[in-house]
């Protein structure tokens, strides 16, 4: 926990522009992304900044197409196990997305990713989570199926094509411009990239089509938010 | 790093938990040591130590252990009947009691100052402390007698590794650029421009920061933090030779890269030193 002059000293730097690591207040640190990093995967991405997260993909074969987000991390406490399961519950909800692209047959893929972060779970790494999630999603190949169809038993037959993999789908991408329940800047505005009556500002695009989300068109319910401040506390 | 660099200094073996020490009789076990069945064996990672006929080891890396005298920069974790329990970042935990703080116009401290003690300091405030002394089950009495020491007010906390930072004369220091900062012992080190070095005032003032201040102190924080990353020791010296060299060179754009340069010219230097 931070001290009430170290508070103050944040936000009296953030007033005027000069953050306490001599950054402005739309710089980011300095981050690297490593793509394919995880052989194993149909997609993965190393985030190396602040903190280091893993992130793959990986693909099965279901009734629906979905995605499945798992988040663990280094600390195996019940109380992690518990901010985990949020997180999980959060970005799933975030990444809620049309998955018509993703249907073979009657079945459908199923995106499992897998994120793990080097150090303690926190919501003040969504953003850095989330871009990972990203990188790995472009990074995705899936590969192709071929589906013949058996006209007197009308049952399906699946084909694996490996050496054929197609970058047809492309997810949403999220970015986390604000944060919850904390005020940066005391007139904020849109241009500035700032959470606006503490709730969190997402920037979706996909297909060219750009959208700012709020809490309130997120698909959270009463329930959700509770549990988003729940574990910000 | 520093690890590896404490093993080339010493160039001594390193004893592991449990490594059998000496066997034969007539020697005494000093710290980080056990005697079972006459023999004496080694309790931590580190290299041998030997005055005479008392075996100690000296661990490759530790904790802070606190000494009598140095200055240090906590946090209240709790308020207990008459002293706080502060965080210094030891294995144990230190406490200030009520007796050992400064109360301008004051005495002795009576029942109301032990009823108002969260409006001397409440939990999570930062304060500045010296060691009174450590009890034999390692636990610290701390003080705040005298105006240097008490709470912080607003600026910024940099945490380094304790064993970087170098015993000096003074530990309340203004830098060249008036930026003040305070080197505790236990590698906390705080930047400000509240002034601590002089005796003479009865109040220490807090003043709004300037822009360029703020610019200082991150420019100093940051410098801070290079020398950290290379395992450079911290001192007043240090600091300012890094900042020094960054406004002769006034950069405009590229700050890291500066900094990896005079890091490379201090490695260069020292290499030909030893040679």
């Amino acid at each position: 926990m931070l001290s009430t002059g170290q508070i103050e000293f944040i936000k009296g730097g953030i007033a005027v522009n000069i953050r306490s690591d001599g950054r402005k207040n739309n710089e980011v640190r300095e981050i690297k992304l490593l793509r394919s990093h995880l052989i194993c995967t149909s997609g993965s991405c190393k985030y190396e900044g602040e903190i280091t997260i893993y992130t793959g993909i990986k693909l099965e074969l279901g009734d629906q197409s979905q995605i499945k987000i798992n988040v663990s991390s280094m600390k195996r406490t019940n109380d992690e196990k518990q901010k985990a399961q949020y997180l999980q519950e959060l970005l799933e909800s975030l990444y809620k997305t049309d998955m018509s692209e993703l249907k073979v047959g009657q079945k459908g893929w199923v995106l499992v990713v897998e994120v793990f972060l080097l150090c303690q779970i926190d919501i003040a790494y969504l953003e850095a989570i989330c871009t990972s999630i990203n990188e790995a999603m472009s990074d995705l190949r899936i590969p192709t199926i071929k589906v013949t169809k058996n006209l007197l038993t009308e049952i399906e037959e699946y084909e694996l094509l490996p050496n054929e993999p197609t970058k047809s789908f492309k997810c949403d991408k999220i970015y986390v411009v604000g944060k919850v329940g904390t005020e940066l800047v005391k007139d904020m505005s849109f241009e500035e990239f700032y959470s606006v009556d503490q709730k969190l500002i997402l920037v979706q695009g996909r297909n060219g089509n750009n959208k700012l989300r709020t809490f309130d068109s997120c698909g959270f319910d009463a329930d959700d938010l509770m549990r988003v401040l729940v574990f910000i506390k | 790093m520093q690890i590896e660099e404490n093993l080339q200094s010493d160039k001594k073996e390193v004893f592991l938990p449990g490594d059998l020490l000496s066997d034969e009789t007539g020697f005494i076990s000093g710290t980080n040591t056990y005697e079972e069945q006459g023999k004496i064996f080694s309790s931590t990672t580190g290299t041998i130590n030997q005055t005479n006929k008392l075996i100690m080891i000296k661990p490759i890396k530790c904790s802070y252990q606190p000494q009598i005298g140095e200055i240090v920069i906590g946090q209240i974790v709790q308020i207990r009947d008459k002293k706080w329990i502060v965080n210094i970042g030891s294995s144990s935990e230190a406490t200030l009691h009520l007796n050992s703080t400064y109360l301008p116009e004051q005495r002795q401290k009576t029942e109301d100052d032990e009823m108002n003690m969260r409006q001397i300091f409440s939990e999570n405030d930062l304060i500045c402390a010296e060691v009174h002394s450590v009890n034999n089950d390692k636990s610290v009495n701390l003080h705040t007698r005298g105006l240097k020491y008490g709470k912080i007010e607003d600026g910024l906390l940099i945490k380094v590794n304790h064993y970087l930072i170098v015993k000096q004369k003074r530990h309340f220091i203004k830098l060249n650029n008036n930026v003040n900062m305070i080197l505790g012992h236990n590698g906390q080190i705080y930047l400000s421009n509240q002034d601590r070095t002089t005796n003479n005032q009865k109040v220490i003032y807090c003043q709004n920061y300037t822009v360029q201040q703020r610019i200082d102190i991150a420019n100093t924080g940051k410098a801070i933090k290079f020398l950290q990353q290379n395992q450079f020791k911290i001192s007043q010296t240090s600091i300012e030779k890094v900042l020094n060299y960054i406004s002769e060179k006034k950069p405009q754009n590229d700050w890291i890269t500066l900094i990896e340069q005079f890091f490379l010219e201090q490695k260069s230097k020292q290499q030909q030193q030893d040679q």
